[in-house]
């Protein structure tokens, strides 16, 4: 099974440092040795009904400003803060 | 004299309503015993500071009579995975830990507008991810049976606590068993709703095609009390069904055919549950019940195919932890691709990370057909199947876990404590309602469950089924 760790948590965004790894790869190959033989349905589709959604209408806030940033680990002007994300 | 915190739903109510004790008095029971437990059961992460007032309210309630359900007054714990205005909401996760929601899930809305008093929020495994409740930051939680030994997940804390009356009723979330095994373990009654009868907005998601709020009572009539409350159509779930759920209570086995699943029965299971399964099907059938056999083949692989999709909808869902909006923020990020990475890298659980991973993977470019497509349509296959054998019966029996219990002293092997959960995740991909209820106990004194399974949004017949039983031969108040 060629597993590609590095670029697993890449797209999920996570850190894995060296010392992880080889435990990550173990775990990570149990468990897709035992979904992977999962029975071949390949002339079968999968018959799952749309959802019903409703009309997406404009409508006012039920949430003041202050109550949506009021977890927010940081803010500046009433805004979420991020790091600089252009360079100077 | 029995405590007030050891009483039923429906006990209390009825003290409540002649005036022989007020709400203020029952919480303050509940209180005392959840906080005399607390050390060593680890139900709760974080008491309600308001429960003292919402008990205020419904004596007024009571004394006005206006507005009056069968949960004015009743102290009822809540999975620290549903948003409660106010009051912390952790997800047992360091990710969540100071997180407080701005508004109420909508079974919050129905519990306090029946006048119901949440006594706190309880001890689960990280983001719902787990069978034992050990993979939280706030330490496990504890069986009320016997120490080192789990109270089940992920909903233990919850379990917990109704068991051992640090709360009287309790709900929690089940996406592949998670309210069921508890239940089973703890030696109460849980029930997982057919998928869509109850609102999911302000449960925190962890894979929303599977993911139920379910209620824990110590007997049927409780569990039901707790759930017709939170049941109904919202419009703030798109997945809600418009259908009536409510119906009365009756015992109904006389004449109900009860499916047993053939591939399920050659199952491993321990001798000790199979002994109490075998026993309770015996009591069903010596009370009017018909005993059928079912081929529902694809339970077989219903375990790889619940942990792609569920792992697939975690790792998407969970992408919303970024360190910008809420939750934790790393503090040593220089660039926005770096606070992505450390905040969650700090702020995720080892399991929460594997699932991620394994999602994250089973939808990559290359491999999303061989894993998530295969095993959606694995999916479809075992709805049909479910339909097919709900042609010749009218509920589907079978153990809720293979062992009474799950010891923490013992190393378990990751792909085994997955696959321990053969017995409760296929109705949970078929969207079907299902009841954990005691049967029996092991040598060692732990309870056993039986799962009823119902046809979707055929609740009432789960529930008729499971009262029945506890009245002809169910082992309800023998722990």
């Amino acid at each position: 099974m060629d597993i590609n760790i590095k670029r697993i948590a890449e797209l999920a965004k996570l850190e894995i440092n060296e010392d992880e790894s080889q435990k990550i790869f173990a775990e990570m190959a149990e468990m897709i040795n035992m979904v992977s033989d999962l029975p071949e349905l390949c002339n079968e589709q999968c018959d799952t009904p749309g959802m019903e959604l409703r009309e997406d209408e404009v409508c006012p806030s039920v949430y003041s400003r202050d109550e949506l940033l009021m977890n927010a680990p940081e803010t500046y002007n009433g805004c979420f803060s991020v790091p600089r994300t252009v360079k100077q | 004299m029995m405590s007030l915190c050891d009483k039923t739903a429906a006990e209390l109510h009825d003290m409540l309503m002649k005036r022989q004790c007020s709400a203020k008095e029952v919480l303050e029971d509940v209180v005392k015993r959840a906080e005399s437990v607390q050390r060593k059961l680890n139900c709760y992460i974080t008491y309600n500071e308001n429960s003292l007032k919402q008990a205020e309210e419904a004596d007024r309630m009571l004394a006005a009579g206006e507005g009056v359900t069968m949960l004015t007054g009743i102290p009822i714990a809540v999975k620290d995975n549903i948003s409660t205005k106010g009051l912390r909401t952790t997800c047992a996760s360091k990710m969540l830990e100071k997180y407080i929601p701005p508004y109420d899930a909508t079974v919050i809305e129905r519990l306090k507008a029946a006048g119901a008093v949440i006594t706190g929020k309880t001890n689960m495994d990280e983001f719902a991810m787990g069978s034992a409740s050990d993979t939280g930051i706030f330490g496990r939680v504890v069986n009320p049976i016997k120490e080192g030994f789990s109270a089940g997940g992920s909903s233990g804390g919850s379990a917990a606590a109704a068991a051992s009356g640090a709360a009287v009723l309790a709900l929690g979330s089940d996406t592949g068993g998670s309210v069921r095994q508890p239940a089973s373990f703890c030696g109460i009654v849980g029930f997982c709703p057919s998928y869509g009868s109850v609102s999911r907005y302000g449960l925190i998601a962890f894979a929303s095609s599977l993911d139920r709020i379910g209620s824990f009572g110590k007997n049927v009539s409780d569990t039901y009390f707790l759930h017709n409350i939170i049941n109904g159509y919202d419009a703030k779930d798109v997945t809600s069904v418009r259908k009536n759920f409510s119906s009365e209570l009756k015992d109904t086995l006389n004449g109900t055919r009860i499916g047993i699943p053939k591939e399920i029965f050659d199952s491993y299971m321990s001798e000790e549950v199979e002994g109490c399964i075998s026993n309770a099907l015996r009591i069903m059938e010596k009370s009017g019940a018909k005993l059928v056999t079912v081929s529902i083949p694809s339970v077989r692989d219903a375990v790889k195919a619940y942990y792609i999709i569920s792992s697939a909808e975690a790792s998407s869902n969970l992408a919303r932890y970024d360190g910008v909006r809420y939750g934790h923020r790393s503090a040593d990020a220089s660039d926005i691709s770096e606070l992505y990475k450390k905040s969650r890298t700090e702020g995720f659980g080892v399991e929460v990370k594997r699932r991620i991973m394994l999602g994250t993977f089973a939808l990559s470019e290359g491999y999303s057909d061989a894993y998530y497509k295969r095993a959606a349509v694995l999916r479809s296959r075992l709805c049909r199947e479910y339909d097919e054998a709900f042609q010749h019966c009218d509920i589907i029996a079978s153990p809720v876990y293979p062992d009474a219990s799950i010891s923490f002293s013992e190393p378990h092997k990751l792909t085994d404590l997955y696959s321990a959960d053969i017995f409760t995740v296929p109705s949970s991909l078929a969207e079907l309602p299902a009841i954990s209820i005691p049967c029996g106990k092991s040598n060692d004194g732990f309870p056993v469950g039986l799962q009823l399974i119902g046809r979707k949004y055929d609740d009432g017949t789960v529930f008729n089924t499971a009262y029945g039983f506890e009245l002809s031969g169910g082992t309800y108040g023998q722990y």
